[in-house]
């Protein structure tokens, strides 16, 4: 250390504010140096003897100045009130006990969020019928516009029906209960002498035995006549019960085809509608149902069958509508 | 303050023989002496909460922290501007007014500054104020009589008072409040350098007034 450096950290040493490694060089220079010992000697001196009086504040300043404290306080402006409320919560805030609690809270909400069911993304689910054909219980028969000109049968059938019939709102159309089967009914089977080959095959139909009752009226309809879009129909369903919708489906088509414009027709496009939403085929199904609001004794049922596709059907159509499309339902 | 007198010969005791003892003295501030009853609160032993971890629980909405700092602090504070003003009551008042700067700031308190040398800086704001309002020393003799009856004492509060301010400051900063080179720099917003310098031009004038006493050539031995 040369005198330059001891003059500026003469100071330093004085007031105890250097680090040992100076000190040391310090006291080394002062060894060698009498300039240096003398200046720090005076220095030295006039600290020890320069100490002022300490007097003691007045006995009521620290209750004067904390009453004061209190006033301010109560005084001071909203922001800074705010900032002061901010520290405070933020002393609870950094309290591990707190800090620990928020990140258990946010693991479990975050937790749920993942574990939660995604809602599905198909808007149909395909089933797949295995095993016996169900049931029937809501075959339609299209009935007359005048009770004279009802088939025969249906008169028979509602007859004979009668209690087991549920009456449907339709207009038109009448739903009557399907044959039980003859296994489940343990009912001997009708003597079929006497009969026409209709009602000989509409009671094969009733006993369940739905393939000689297909036969039976897919005979009459090949030989045409007055009965034979009838006997189609009856063909068609005696198939689908025999072998499900998915054989039945095309036979209800081409009885529509071949009947176009007649109740027959409209039933069997009703019932391949059917078999369409049983299969799956939604668009399909909804195609038939929308074809058969045009149709007045179809549209009431066809618009629930579009409402439970969960779609809304089109409103409903206005008498002239009807009449302009029911020739294209012809085509 | 009867017994000021005495605490004034302990501490040129207590410097002498921390002199003797080891090349490097290390006096005790103002602020850590024994004065009056209750006293023994402005110590501050080891264990001891830190002025910022005060300041921290004050601003919490502790206000027994707050009168932990006061008593920590008044006494310096207090001499400090007593010294500067000379007048007991404007010492009285600036010091509350500067206790309370702090609880006006206390939101914007910043813990990088030691809270020593926050508080004196607000001292020595206050006390500029003063000066320019009152540019001659008030009440000249509103110190207390008592303290100029011994002649080294008052001698040395005369050099003291015709420091030039920018010394005065140092000196008391140093003296009085205890505050290391780096914070008086802070506080004077000066570089260090220049602070000692200051330092050392007043410790040079009051040389000069102490050299003519038999203490000061029995402390030069």
């Amino acid at each position: 250390m040369n005198s330059d450096k001891f003059d500026r950290v003469v100071l330093d040493l004085l007031y105890g504010e250097l680090d040992e490694l100076t000190t040391a060089a310090a006291r080394r220079h002062m060894d060698q140096s009498a300039r240096a010992r003398e200046i720090f000697a005076h220095f030295k001196a006039t600290r020890q003897l320069s100490v002022l009086p300490a007097h003691a504040p007045p006995p009521n300043f620290e209750a004067s100045l904390l009453e004061r404290e209190r006033r301010a306080l109560a005084e001071l402006p909203l922001h800074l009130r705010a900032g002061r409320l901010v520290s405070k919560l933020a002393g609870y805030a950094m309290r591990p006990q707190l800090v620990m609690g928020a990140l258990l809270l946010l693991m479990i909400g975050s937790s749920l969020m993942f574990v939660r069911a995604r809602p599905g993304q198909h808007s149909a689910v395909q089933v797949t019928e295995r095993g016996a054909p169900e049931v029937d219980l809501d075959v339609v028969v299209p009935v007359a516009e005048r009770k004279d000109e009802a088939p025969d049968l249906v008169k028979g059938v509602l007859r004979a029906l009668s209690d087991a019939t549920e009456p449907t709102s339709q207009p038109g159309a009448v739903a009557v209960a399907a044959p039980p089967s003859a296994a489940s009914s343990g009912m001997p089977a009708p003597a079929a002498e006497g009969l026409d080959p209709f009602d000989q095959a509409l009671a094969l139909y009733r006993d369940g035995h739905y393939l000689d009752a297909q036969r039976g009226f897919e005979r009459i309809s090949r030989a045409g006549g007055r009965r034979a879009a009838e006997a189609a129909l009856y063909a068609a369903q005696s198939l689908r019960s025999a072998s499900g919708c998915a054989t039945a489906v095309s036979r209800f088509e081409r009885v529509r085809l071949e009947f176009p414009g007649s109740n027959w027709a409209y039933e069997a496009a009703w019932r391949a509608a059917k078999c369409q939403q049983q299969l799956g085929d939604v668009e399909g199904a909804r195609q038939s149902y929308e074809a058969l609001l045009q149709v007045p004794s179809h549209a009431t049922r066809a618009r629930a069958a579009l409402a439970s596709l969960g779609e809304n059907p089109p409103p409903r159509p206005t008498r002239e509508a009807t009449a302009a499309a029911a020739p294209k339902s012809r085509n | 303050m009867g017994n000021l007198g005495s605490v004034y010969t302990q501490r040129v005791r207590a410097r002498t023989a921390a002199a003797q003892g080891s090349l490097v003295a290390s006096a005790p501030a103002i602020g850590q002496l024994e004065i009056g009853p209750g006293a023994e609160q402005h110590t501050m032993s080891v264990g001891d909460v830190s002025d910022e971890t005060l300041m921290l629980r004050y601003q919490r909405g502790d206000r027994s922290a707050f009168g932990q700092l006061v008593r920590r602090h008044q006494v310096a504070v207090y001499n400090f501007l007593l010294r500067q003003l000379g007048s007991v009551l404007a010492a009285d008042e600036l010091a509350q007014e500067v206790f309370l700067g702090v609880v006006r700031e206390g939101g914007r308190f910043n813990y990088e500054t030691p809270f020593a040398t926050r508080l004196f800086s607000i001292a020595c704001r206050l006390v500029q104020r003063e000066r320019n309002r009152h540019p001659s020393p008030s009440e000249p003799g509103a110190l207390p009589a008592a303290s100029l009856d011994r002649t080294l004492e008052a001698s040395i509060v005369r050099a003291v008072d015709a420091l030039p301010e920018a010394e005065k400051d140092v000196f008391l900063l140093r003296e009085v409040a205890d505050l290391p080179f780096a914070q008086i720099a802070h506080v004077t917003q000066q570089s260090e350098t220049a602070v000692k310098i200051q330092m050392q031009h007043a410790l040079q004038r009051l040389r000069l007034t102490l050299q003519n006493f038999d203490e000061y050539r029995r402390a030069l031995r």
